[in-house]
């Protein structure tokens, strides 16, 4: 098993985080699944993972829809026969949005709920079992803002706190199957921070000025590396726990 | 003479828990619509912003109540299950605790109770611990935003019908009472999990 390479699943892999982790899964020659709505950026992500030394694939997936999802994991398997790891990167395209939680219409609440933890739930029905027979894990981005909240992300924190307690639990109902359940709070520069800087131009010199390391993490250096870690066999015994990827700066660890 | 006490609003849904807790505290009870409902969540959720009354209460208490849950693992939850433990419960949470930070008077005190297994017992209780470890995220954002006007935000977390730790609603109220007293003018974005020492 230990020489075979790993077979691991990126949602929200077009773009940022999810994208470095999928390159620096590609560095290990890993094979790595882009699953994501739109064929032209998942699949270029796909791309750049063949370019960097792993086998990238392009598998389309809503990840909202428990079908959608469903199908994919069956797609990599019929093509792959197994099954290494998933990793849950994608969020709702309202996270970065300031707003106030009295002025989130229940629609936005159900979008965020919907991106964020419904697919763990639907990865335990649809996933479980492959995992298992690879004593896989399962890695879910989450956030600093799930620890300490966000004044001005609130459904965005919320919902990272919920993936927090979700992994948690999920790593004492899987730790006897063999399945490790980990959680990642990265911070790094990508495509949805960059807008929050727009949005908010004081927060860069406040995020950089806070933090230990005085930088923002790169995505795939700094960021991917960690998560390797996390799928890898390096971190066999590591479950239930949330790293902070971000110069030290969560207070919470 | 002093003037009467002004009663504490608790917001929460139609549950015999709930009904005992506003007993507890002596409190006012702003019915929140059952889950699952969004047209009415929704409604309700824009009343709740549409409108402020005067005067602000200054201590306000958000709760979807105790009733017991039976154990079952996330894999074997079917979506109507996974919807009744965690995703309608997660837009009341979301939806009252947006109401009771907006309407909060400066200078108040807002809690948050939740049902929570304590980690190590959490197998089984997967939907209880996402909206536990949620509604403390919320609880801190609304701390954090509101804590220029002197609002301090905490959440109680109970036990009770999750497993042998439980411990009684009285104690649940009485920290709650605690959180929102004058004793606790210094603590904001805290939890209080009420079970005996169970949760680190």
């Amino acid at each position: 098993m230990s020489d075979e390479p790993k077979v691991v699943v990126v949602t929200g892999a077009s773009g940022g985080v999810g994208r470095g982790i999928a390159l620096a899964c590609a560095e290990a020659g890993w094979h790595v699944w882009i699953a994501a709505r739109r064929e032209a950026e998942g699949g270029a992500v796909a791309a750049e993972v063949t370019d960097r030394g792993g086998t990238g694939r392009f598998v389309g997936c809503d990840v909202s829809d428990r079908e959608s999802l469903s199908a994919a994991i069956a797609a990599v398997l019929a093509e792959d026969d197994r099954l290494d790891g998933v990793v849950h990167n994608a969020t709702s395209g309202l996270s970065p949005r300031p707003v106030e939680l009295g002025d989130v219409p229940v629609e936005d609440l159900l979008d965020h709920a919907a991106v964020a933890l419904r697919p763990l739930h639907a990865l335990a029905l649809c996933a479980f079992e492959a995992l298992r027979a690879r004593r896989g894990s399962l890695l879910v981005t989450t956030s600093e803002a799930g620890f300490s909240g966000s004044p001005n992300l609130p459904p965005y924190a919320g919902v990272k706190g919920a993936q927090r307690g979700l992994l948690r639990a999920l790593a004492r109902e899987w730790g006897p199957h063999g399945v490790r359940v980990n959680g990642l709070a990265p911070l790094a520069m990508t495509p949805a921070m960059q807008r929050a800087f727009e949005h908010d131009p004081a927060l860069e010199a406040r995020v950089t000025g806070r933090n230990p390391m005085r930088r923002v993490g790169d995505s795939t250096d700094d960021i991917g590396r960690a998560a390797r870690f996390l799928l890898s066999d390096e971190a066999r015994y590591v479950t239930g726990h949330t790293l902070t990827v971000d110069g030290g700066a969560c207070p919470a660890t | 003479m002093a003037a009467p006490e002004v009663p504490p609003l608790l917001i929460a849904p139609d549950r015999a828990s709930c009904a005992r807790l506003a007993n507890a505290l002596g409190a006012v009870v702003e019915p929140l619509p059952e889950g699952g409902d969004d047209d009415a969540i929704e409604r309700w959720r824009r009343a709740a912003g549409s409108t402020v009354p005067e005067p602000r209460p200054e201590r306000i208490v958000v709760s979807l109540g105790l009733e017991p849950r039976p154990a079952v693992e996330v894999g074997a939850l079917d979506t109507k299950a996974w919807d009744e433990r965690f995703e309608r419960p997660w837009v009341l949470y979301n939806v009252a605790l947006g109401a009771a930070s907006r309407r909060v008077a400066d200078g108040g005190a807002l809690v948050a109770v939740v049902q929570a297994a304590a980690v190590p017992d959490s197998g089984g209780f997967a939907p209880e611990r996402a909206l536990a470890d949620g509604v403390v995220a919320l609880v801190r954002s609304i701390a954090g935003r509101e804590s220029a006007r002197g609002v301090r935000a905490n959440v109680v977390t109970s036990p009770i019908g999750l497993g042998d730790a439980a411990r009684s609603e009285a104690e649940v109220a009485a920290a709650v009472r605690l959180m929102l007293s004058p004793d606790a003018a210094g603590l904001s974005g805290r939890i209080a999990p009420v079970d005996g020492g169970r949760t680190l």
